[in-house]
This record gives C-alpha cells, structure tokens and sequence, in this order.
C-alpha cells in the first residue's frame, strides 16, 4: 500500500468520525434536553397540584 | 408521538445504515482516480439530500403558521431546520476533509461551498433567534419568515455548480451526467434512506419536546394566576 493509499485512508475515517461524532453529539444533546424538559414538567405538575391544594383549604 | 414509533424509526435507519457501511466499505469497488476517499460521498452527498428535504418540511411548516397561527405548524418548521441543521454540518465536515486530500485545502471560497456555508449558517440564525424572541406569536411568524427567505438559498446552492458561468473548485452534477457508475447507486441512495429515517426519528424527539414545551408554558401561566 503506498503512502497515498495509506493518507487516503486517514481522511476517509477523518470523514466517517466527524460525521459520526456529529450525529451522535446531535442525539446525546437530544436526549440531555429531553431529560430536562420532562424534568420540568413534572416540578410544575405538581406544583399546580399543590397550589390547588393550598387553594382548596 | 408514541416512543414506539421513534425508537422503530431510529432502529431501522440505524441497521439500514450499517448494511450500507458493509457495502460501502466490503463489497464495492474502489474508485479509479480518488482511492477509497472516494467512499465519503456516502455520507457527503446524502447528508445534504437529507439536510434540503428536511428544509423542505420546514419551508412547509413556516407557511402553514403564517396561515393558521397553529403552533404545531411553528413546532413542526424549528423541528425540521434543527436537523436539517446538523446534517449540513455533517455535509459541510465531510466535504471539507474530501477536499483537504483531493484538492491540498480545507476550504475552497467556490460558489457551492459559499452558498452551503450560508445556507448554514442562515438556519443557525434561526435557531439562535428564537430563544431572544419572549412573544410567541411574534417568535412564530419571525421565525417562519426567515425560513422561508433562508430557503431561498436552497436553488442557489443547487445551481451553483450547473450554471456554466459560475466558477467552481466542486465537481460537477454526477447523477444526472452518469459519472457515478451504478454499481455505486445502491448504497448512495440507500445511506439517503437510512439518513432520512434517522432524521425523522430525531424530528419526531423534537416534536415532542415542542409540545412539552408549550405545555410548560401553560403551566407556569396557571401557577402564576393561582
């Protein structure tokens, strides 16, 4: 294999890990934000719920 | 969105990507003149395909706002140029680590790789506008009509290496000419398959986060009117 094949072959897994590396990063940020939305949605669930409550009495 | 429609989404790209690697890496043959940096157009050429149908969605989404003032509509556009987005990044890392060998340069200031970079960073001002707008309905129809304008570099990217007057460091159209063999058809369209069912797995995520979201907003409405 010839040092060009051999550069060739660097860059094309350059290529493959960035385009990896980005759609995986995208969905681990997904996912991160998914967590906290979801998180936050809960806290004010249940915190309607109280005032509710509080309200009642 | 039921999770179970995401998940099979997700599954399906992701297998369908990895058989396409197989192909791609095991099956095919080198190319004649590039070697095997020729096996990135793979990925190049399918992220953009995917990157303008999903621009496409969001072009569909700003309109439906602008005639409805649904806010599913709004979810729908920021849901699609997020991804959209991110696979002209992918496009735009992949092609400048193509030309680094082909040409002995990261960047070529051409039209196509102008444009593309513009087209980037356009629907990165959307995404970076909407947070500074507090006013929904204001953020919405902001929103929409940027992506729509920003659509508008779309054809100008497209065109830019089939005008004859452009000059250009990109090679020119290969479907349509016939310089990609058929022999390489297969994965190509199949990586855009792959990349499409993925991206909407990610858009359908998004979606549901948009519809949190608004939830959350009603919600802190309701403790402050409590």
């Amino acid at each position: 294999m010839s040092s060009v094949d051999i550069t060739n072959l660097h860059f094309l897994f350059y290529g493959y890990s960035a385009a990896w590396l980005i759609m995986i990063g995208f969905v681990f940020l997904l996912v991160q934000r998914s967590r906290r939305i979801d998180r936050e949605l809960r806290r004010l669930k249940s915190l309607v719920e109280e005032k509710e409550k509080e309200k009642q009495l | 969105m039921p999770r179970k429609t995401i998940y099979t989404l997700g599954i399906l790209g992701t297998l369908y990507l990895l058989y396409n690697f197989y192909q791609i890496f095991l099956v095919i043959p080198v190319d004649a003149l590039q070697g095997n940096i020729f096996r990135i157009i793979f990925v190049h050429v399918p992220a953009a395909f995917t990157a303008f149908t999903f621009y496409g969605v969001a072009v569909v989404g700003s309109i439906g706002f602008l005639l409805t003032k649904d806010f599913k509509w709004d979810s729908l556009a920021v849901s699609a140029v997020e991804v959209a987005t991110m696979f002209t990044l992918v496009n735009l890392a992949t092609g400048s680590i193509w030309g680094r060998v082909e040409w002995g340069i990261w960047w070529a200031w051409d039209a196509r790789m102008t444009s593309q970079l513009m087209c980037f960073l356009l629907y990165l001002g959307y995404l970076l506008m909407r947070p500074a707008i507090a006013e929904p309905q204001q953020r919405g129809v902001m929103s929409a009509v940027l992506a729509i304008f920003a659509a508008a570099d779309i054809p100008i990217v497209f065109m830019a290496i089939r005008l004859h007057n452009v000059r250009t460091q990109h090679p020119g159209p290969v479907l349509e000419t016939g310089t990609l063999a058929k022999v390489y058809w297969p994965p190509f369209f199949g990586d855009y398959a792959a990349f499409l069912l993925l991206a909407t797995a990610m858009m359908l995520v998004r979606l549901h986060q948009e519809s949190n979201r608004r939830e959350i907003d009603s919600l802190r409405r309701e403790v402050h009117a409590i």
